[in-house]
């Protein structure tokens, strides 16, 4: 037969801390996760008021939890919470509520209801975690869930953290995906605190049904173990797959040797497997430093890093030395220079300045270049990686005045001539040429008609998803298939087009970017704008590009330059950088950028480090040494034995869960040879009997403090500084949970 | 003493010299290679050579930057200036020309700001606090302050910019252009009255005319007085004309088309706007092409409305060192509007999605940041619903895809449900409890022909009393239709059908025909919402819909009932899980036809009265090819 009492036993002391403590805990994750929620979302309330609505669903429902309410009556509870609510803000509020401004009411009930939406939350899932025994394994899985959400690039409203993942990967010149792997562990970790601090042993057991059962103990701990290791996998693989699929990063990873190959004869950088680049990771800053009105493609700018004109029986390579002349072919850290070619008409000379933002193999610029020289590097920031100076021999004709000219340079050989005219042997290519260009009387004419057709018909997309066979031809499936391509199939079939009908062509690669996007002269280049374009020999004119503007664009939408960026980088450029004091407009309104990111620097940290440390130091002798306090003699023994309990601590003794202090006297006897039953026996009966009827002897304080000393001196001493600001003592003895 | 005196007229000149070289194009008047032309350009001498700069003094470079300057040749001027910066990082001079090249030229504030700020504490060192006895100091520290209130009007600090004007003031400097700028600033801090007062006042003692007539048309314009506001915006263009190249009358046209609009003489306003984007300041700011996109949008002409904003970014374009950055958020979003209506969900959302994202400066133009906040929330939550009845209405395809579909279309409720919510609190809170709702207010982005969407939201009773409010005040007779209808969309979000209905009916009928489209249109489909999707009366109104504005009926989820040729079963099944419903019982305008050529399903549809005549797609896949179909019909290009 079972006996119940009405009103439950007291609970033991060590309980009572340690269910406060999970509720501090919970109290403070779910203010965290307030603020990170602020953070992302325009929330449109004060986060203060969602903190404490917060905190208070979080000891409403623990302190609930503790009694005697069922699961159905709190479901009741919240229901007639947001019953109230609905009466109050919805029904008796519009009507009676009279105010100047018609809606004031309604701006209310929003205010409250995002209270009472946080309130429940929090309500529920405390009771939930106290209630039930797996419900922290799914609060768990929640929060990864979230974090996952987070990380994954949505980009709602102001979800801007996959933002602060590229700025987290630029600063420590990581790859977005190790920082997203970093992120994934990290919250792995940040996950696993949690659990293990909110599943002390010391949580509250109350052995009555319907009260708090102690939770997580034993192999409901596995259990969850278990399955947050599992969740952990699913999140890292979940972001990596999600990474790769939204962000498309495979080009990026490309780039960690450098982008873009050396100019290694009878290679080419260019793969019909993955397009150039599609992420938006920054790759160089561009400074023009002089006007150039005259540019035939405005806005458009083409700044060339390497040809591709040798035919090796599939697609375009790099030529030996002795063809494209005008690539410099040189790494972006080495001198270059070359006479200008002086039978090219309607060229000026273009300055421009180039920051690498990213390490890369081979110097780009502005068509041909005469001069390439090295720049010092701003001494403000880490992000350039290095820089240089191009003088380029710019075109500054226009499109319309090249139209009669004829093709290919006079000066070439034959040998020469057929090298830019070898191209694919199948007779598609040249029928299908031919019939474009029927209507075109000139080469350059057939060369636009070309280049018009394939605007017109063909599709962008970074996943053409071609079958080729192994030396297969890869422009093939392309052009006379589904017309569904990138750059890099587009410059190839114009390419063969005009070679199969006498036009000397090549491929030049290297960045594509819109001027319109540019500001003050400086282009941000990002890894989207890594591009493949055909070239055509004009006479007296040079390579001159033929590129492909497809007006159906499948997967690939232009994103916007981030220009607060752009911005930011230009700020970091000499000389303005190094005349303008850096601090000069901070005490200005409205020039904070809202969407700027910031690393926490170490000087940031030191400040609260060097209080925590305050503290603990303050904290740790107060334990130690507060017996010698004036104070009753009960108290000061208290004090002492709690003194002498932290210094056991930190020497790697402690009283055990559910050792009682005559069990410990006896355990420590067997292990130091020392007893201090009597002393024992004075802070039970203190304890537990109005009048302990015992004397305390000072002297005995000072033996116990003089004991724990010896005990600390067998320590190492690295582990003896460290004793003292350890905050395991000091927690472990601060909250009186080993009294 | 004398030396410093000529450099500082000297400075002073070419300060203004260089003001004029931006505000009037540069003309080419010759090839620059004649040498006997006296229009020659003086720069040609001057190379960007860094080995002949070497040798220059930082005077030297300044000098040569100013000529550069003048001939229109910014960046290698702003090249110059910068190497004289490092020459000498303590002159003034350079400082205050970035300072007005990256304010006026680039668009750059903050960087603007900080050569302001420098070459203040420069000048300070040199001349000690304010006031100063010195002449030349005076003139310095006038342009100073001029340039330190332009500056901070660009970044929307109007706080700062006032204490400046106020600085500026009391040291008993004035300019010509203070009274307008003064009275902008406060109306940006919405001290309405006293900007009229300032406007007028500075009418009567010599302010510069255009600006300030200007200025005071659009305070005027923002009270009642609309007629004297549009009197005295004529005169500011009249005067802007009188100055030739050097006159700027695009903004003054373009606050009278505003004017026009919101007195809803729309006609008016479209051929203002037309003319404003014509004019070489057109495309100074965004709000002329802008208006005029959005007029259109109105009219349910979105050809016309997106040429007007491509019309825009090629003006813009000649401007490569601006980058338009400031304007962008409302370019994406007018954008977005367009794609949305034409049917084009994915650019829809791609550009709502940026106009959310960009910053928008709004400095030169009267409205603010939660203006354009409600409007792209509203706009982008429409454009998620509108993504969900297309998913709702295409063919499902495997279970994987199934799965992803539902998680997109809950995914898109859940937001646009929170988007919504969003923007009516920060109508109802930040905006003046909802002063937007005032039919084409002057400030704001909203799209009133489908506001009600928004406003369904609302408490019936609160939003009853404040449209009664509106309409009590409101004296414009077709605005009145607009208030209608938002109560239409609202008691019927209240499930009182009935009422909804004859308030829906009595838009429909008052609408004007050519000017209220877009309004008719959302009145329609609201009609349609309430028909059951088999009777008569809902496919005769669906055929007006789609031949009025095709897109907006899958966007809105409603079929169009078809009529089709025989076809096989699994045809019929799929045809009948898209935007079509095939529906032989009855002789209907549009009738849609399969064949099987090769391995691929071909479809045809056939409408008689238009829109068109005949639509074909086709694709080995049946699913896709459905899709192909209803995407050609129910988009325009």
């Amino acid at each position: 037969m079972r006996h119940t009492t009405p009103y439950p036993p007291a609970r033991p002391q060590s309980d009572q801390t340690g269910f406060w403590t999970v509720v501090t805990m919970r109290v403070f994750f779910g203010i965290l996760f307030v603020l990170v929620l602020d953070y992302a979302v325009d929330l449109g309330t004060s986060p203060a008021l969602l903190c404490v609505t917060m905190a208070v669903g979080v000891l409403g429902a623990s302190r609930l939890a503790a009694g005697r309410l069922t699961h159905l009556g709190f479901v009741l509870l919240l229901g007639a919470l947001y019953a109230l609510f609905f009466f109050l803000f919805e029904i008796v509020s519009p009507r009676l509520y009279v105010s100047e401004q018609v809606f004031k009411p309604y701006v209310l009930a929003r205010h409250a209801g995002l209270g009472l939406a946080v309130l429940s939350l929090a309500a529920l899932s405390t009771w939930c975690f106290w209630r039930l025994k797996q419900a922290l394994v799914f609060e768990l899985i929640a929060l990864a869930g979230l974090s996952v959400f987070l990380l994954a690039g949505h980009r709602n409203y102001r979800f801007d953290l996959v933002k602060t993942i590229n700025n987290l990967a630029w600063y420590y010149n990581l790859n977005p995906l190790t920082v997203l792997v970093l992120l994934g562990v990290a919250i792995f970790l940040g996950l696993s605190g949690y659990f293990f601090a909110t599943t002390p042993t010391s949580k509250p057991d109350f052995s009555r049904p319907r009260h708090v059962q102690i939770l997580h103990r034993g192999p409901t701990n596995y259990f969850g173990a278990i399955i947050l290791l599992i969740l952990a996998s699913l999140l890292l693989s979940l972001i990596s797959v999600d990474t790769y699929r939204r962000h498309r990063v495979t080009a990026t990873l490309r780039t960690q040797k450098g982008v873009g190959d050396t100019h290694k004869e009878g290679l080419s950088p260019l793969t019909f497997q993955s397009a150039l680049g599609s992420s938006n990771q920054p790759a160089a800053l561009v400074r023009l430093e002089g006007d150039y009105r005259q540019n035939p493609f405005m806005p458009m700018l083409y700044l060339r890093e390497s040809a591709l004109s040798h035919f090796d029986g599939r697609e375009l390579v790099a030529a030996g030395p002795g063809y494209d002349r005008d690539v410099s072919r040189t790494k972006p850290s080495q001198s270059y220079s070359a006479d200008s070619d002086t039978t090219l008409d309607f060229r000026i000379p273009v300055t421009q300045s180039i920051y690498l933002l990213t390490e890369h193999n081979l110097a780009f610029g502005i068509d041909y270049p005469i001069y390439i020289t090295g720049l010092k590097l701003p001494t403000t920031s880490s992000r350039f990686k290095s820089a240089y100076r191009v003088y380029s021999m710019a075109p500054a004709f226009g499109l319309d005045e090249i139209k009669n000219l004829p093709v290919g340079d006079p000066r070439w050989s034959p040998a020469e001539r057929q090298h830019y005219l070898e191209t694919n042997p199948d007779p598609r290519y040249h029928d299908l040429a031919e019939r474009i260009s029927a209507d075109s009387s000139t080469p350059v004419e057939k060369a636009f008609a070309v280049a018009t057709y394939l605007s017109k018909v063909a599709t962008y997309t970074l996943t053409p998803h071609h079958q080729v066979e192994a030396g297969g031809d890869p422009v093939a499936p392309f052009l006379f298939g589904d017309n569904r391509g990138y750059c890099v199939h587009f410059a190839h079939a114009i390419s063969f087009m005009l070679r199969s009908i006498g036009i000397p062509a090549r491929i030049g690669t290297g960045y594509l970017t819109d001027l319109s996007q540019s500001k003050d002269g400086h282009i941000l280049l990002r890894m989207s704008d890594r591009h493949a374009w055909a070239e055509v020999f004009i006479s007296g004119r040079g390579w001159v590009p033929f590129d492909v503007k497809p007006e159906k664009v499948e997967s690939h939408a232009e994103t916007p330059v981030d220009l607060g960026l752009l911005e930011e980088l230009m700020g970091l450029l000499g000389p303005s950088e190094e005349i303008l004091p850096k601090n000069i407009i901070d005490d200005e309104a409205r020039v904070k950028d809202d969407t700027g990111f910031r690393l926490p620097q170490i000087k940031d940290l030191t400040l609260p480090f060097a209080l925590l440390l305050t503290v603990l130091v303050v904290v740790k002798v107060y334990l130690l040494y507060s017996w010698r306090l004036p104070g009753g003699p009960e108290k000061r023994l208290k004090r002492a034995y709690r003194g002498w309990l932290v210094r056991l601590h930190d020497a790697g003794i402690r009283r055990g869960y559910g050792e009682t202090r005559l069990e410990f006297d006896k355990r420590l006897h067997a292990i130091m040879g020392i007893t201090l039953t009597p002393t024992t026996r004075v802070l039970n009966a203190a304890n537990y009997s109005a009048d302990s009827g015992e004397v305390i002897d000072i002297p005995e304080l000072h033996s116990l403090a003089s004991t724990s000393n010896q005990e600390l001196k067998r320590l190492p001493w690295t582990k003896k500084v460290l004793s003292l600001i350890n905050p395991a003592s000091v927690f472990a003895q601060l909250g009186g949970g080993r009294w | 003493m004398v030396k410093q005196s000529h450099k500082v007229y000297v400075l002073a000149m070419a300060l203004s010299l260089w003001a004029l070289t931006w505000s009037v194009p540069c003309p080419v008047y010759a090839e620059p290679t004649d040498p006997l032309n006296p229009f020659e350009p003086r720069s040609t001498s001057i190379t960007p050579d860094d080995d002949s700069d070497k040798n220059k003094s930082a005077d030297d470079l300044i000098k040569e930057a100013l000529t550069l300057q003048q001939d229109d040749r910014p960046l290698d001027a702003r090249t110059k200036l910068l190497k004289a910066l490092q020459k000498d990082p303590q002159a003034f001079e350079a400082h205050l020309l970035l300072a007005d090249y990256y304010l006026r030229q680039v668009g750059h504030f903050r960087l603007a700001l900080a050569y302001t700020k420098q070459a203040f504490k420069l000048f300070e060192a040199k001349a000690g606090k304010a006031p100063y006895q010195n002449a030349h100091a005076k003139l310095l520290h006038r342009d100073l302050l001029s340039l330190l209130s332009s500056v901070r009007l660009n970044l929307d600090n109007y706080e700062g910019a006032l204490e400046v004007l106020d600085e500026y003031e009391a040291l008993g400097y004035y300019e010509s252009w203070l009274p307008a700028q003064r009275a902008w600033v406060l109306l940006k801090l919405g001290r309405l009255d006293e900007a009229i007062r300032i406007a007028r006042v500075g009418m009567w003692a010599g302010a510069e005319p255009g600006q300030t007539m200007n200025v005071l048309g659009i305070l005027l314009s923002m009270t009642d007085a609309k007629h004297a506001a549009i009197k005295i915006l004529k005169e500011a263009i009249s005067y802007e004309y009188s100055l030739g190249e050097q006159g700027h009358p695009a903004t003054p046209l373009n606050n009278v088309g505003e004017v026009y609009k919101e007195i809803f003489e729309e006609g008016l306003a479209h051929d203002v706007w037309k003319v404003a984007m014509r004019l070489p300041d057109g495309c100074e700011h965004v709000l002329p092409s802008l208006n005029l996109s959005m007029l259109f949008m109105e009219w349910n002409d979105f050809a016309g409305a997106k040429q007007a904003l491509d019309g825009f970014e090629a003006c813009l374009a000649q401007f490569p060192l601006r980058g338009g950055e400031e304007h962008r958020a409302l370019v994406h979003m007018a954008r977005g509007r367009i794609a949305l209506h034409t049917g084009k969900i994915k650019d829809a959302l791609m550009h709502l999605e940026a106009a959310a994202e960009r910053q928008q400066w709004f400095g030169k133009i009267g409205t603010n940041e939660n203006d354009l906040k409600v409007a792209v929330l509203v706009s982008l939550a429409q454009a998620l619903k509108c993504q969900n009845h297309h998913l709702r209405l295409t063919p499902p395809g495997p279970l994987l895809q199934r799965l992803n579909t539902f998680k997109l279309r809950l995914e898109n409720k859940v937001r646009a449900w929170w988007l919504l919510r969003r923007a009516r609190q920060i109508l109802a809170e930040d905006l003046k409890d909802a002063e937007d709702i005032y039919i084409r207010h002057t400030d704001s982005m909203l799209e009133y022909p489908t506001l009600g969407e928004l406003l369904a939201g609302y408490p019936q009773d609160l939003l009853e009393k404040r449209l009664a409010e509106f309409k009590k005040s409101d004296r414009r007779e077709h605005a009145k239709r607009y208030y209608t209808a938002y109560l239409a969309e609202n008691v019927l979000a209240h499930g009182r059908r009935q009422d909804a209905a004859e308030l829906i009916d009595q838009v429909i009928t008052t609408a004007r025909p050519e000017y209220d489209a877009a309004l008719r249109t959302h009145a329609q489909l609201l009609k349609l919402s309430m028909l059951p999707s088999n009777g008569h009366a809902y496919i005769n109104l669906s055929y007006q819909i789609f031949r009025s504005a095709r897109p907006e009926l899958r966007n809105h989820g409603f079929r169009l009932a078809v009529n089709t040729s025989p076809m096989p079963t699994q045809v019929q099944r799929v045809l009948s899980k898209s935007v079509f419903a095939p529906n032989n019982s009855l002789e209907l305008p549009c009738k849609i036809k399969h064949e099987i050529g090769g391995k691929e399903h071909a479809l045809q549809i056939s409408c008689e009265g238009g829109p068109f005549t005949t639509i074909r797609a086709k694709s080995p896949d049946l699913r896709k090819a459905v899709t192909n179909l209803a995407d050609a019909v129910f988009e325009i290009s």
